[in-house]
């Protein structure tokens, strides 16, 4: 467990010091059909603390007021 | 057939055929993720609705205007209206008037108010909790990749295109957001 989790902040750590200019090795993953967070661009504890905020995040998802769409709705028909 | 079971560009036809119950349906369909992008980036409630409405009335005009290019996805390019109008609005607050002393110093200066480095601003807000304060601490384009990611739910190579970036930097910018979330929501676990 000990090991697992040095490995992983040794990992952290090499990640941390790659700037956002350098290029990414493996690019051709990229799937524009399929484009979810992968092990290819992530590495694992990016893409286990992505899913463990899914949800908190969904919760933060707001709707723009019935107004404001009424508004819209309102312009479009004036035209 | 109902419209749920249209497309995106099956209902943009049908729109401009004069049918005013599909523009209720795309906003529908969209509103949730435009609006939280538009809201996640400025931060201001009453300005997030101005700014969305102001984007659909753009996507309406060009719509009607036959200027819609077919080719490309409906909810990326209204994300590019409401981004590109959320940008106006920072550059407008940037441009608001400089206010000097007799000597010509900008008075602002004399105020030392300075622009926090990321890691100061994490430093700083250390205590707090909320997730949403988090990410609102992240610098701006790391935000706005993880907000364009999960809420609007774009490929990183349209968020590449909208941000005028290459695919390697947003997903970089992506990578950072996550492991700055990460770094500061376990200060937060310590403290």
């Amino acid at each position: 467990m000990l090991k697992c989790f040095v490995k992983l902040r040794k990992q952290t750590v090499l990640m941390l010091m790659i700037t956002t200019s350098t290029p990414i090795n493996n690019m051709n993953c990229l799937n524009q059909n399929s484009e979810n967070l992968s092990n290819e661009t992530f590495n694992d504890l990016d893409l286990m603390f992505y899913d463990s905020i899914k949800s908190q995040l969904e919760q933060l998802s707001r709707n723009p007021q019935e107004e404001t769409i009424a508004k819209i709705l309102a312009y479009s028909k004036s035209l | 057939m109902k419209l749920q079971s249209y497309s995106d560009q099956d209902l943009v036809k049908l729109y401009l055929t004069g049918d005013e119950s599909v523009l209720e349906e795309l906003l529908r369909r969209h509103k949730s993720k435009i609006y939280t992008s538009i809201y996640l980036l400025v931060k201001d409630q009453y300005l997030a609705e101005d700014i969305f409405q102001d984007a659909f009335i753009k996507v309406i005009n060009t719509l009607r205007s036959g200027r819609y290019n077919e080719e490309g996805k409906f909810l990326p390019w209204v994300m590019r209206i409401a981004h590109n109008l959320v940008i106006d609005y920072f550059r407008r607050e940037k441009r608001a008037p400089v206010i000097t002393s007799a000597d010509g110093t900008d008075v602002l200066n004399m105020l030392q108010i300075h622009e926090e480095s990321a890691e100061e601003r994490i430093l700083r807000e250390q205590t707090h909790t909320d997730l949403r304060t988090l990410i609102q601490l992240l610098p701006d384009e790391q935000k706005e990749v993880l907000i364009m990611r999960h809420y609007a739910d774009l490929s990183f190579k349209e968020i590449a295109d909208l941000t005028e970036v290459s695919i390697n930097t947003a997903l970089g910018r992506m990578r950072y957001a996550l492991s700055n979330l990460r770094k500061m929501m376990k200060v937060k676990e310590v403290s």
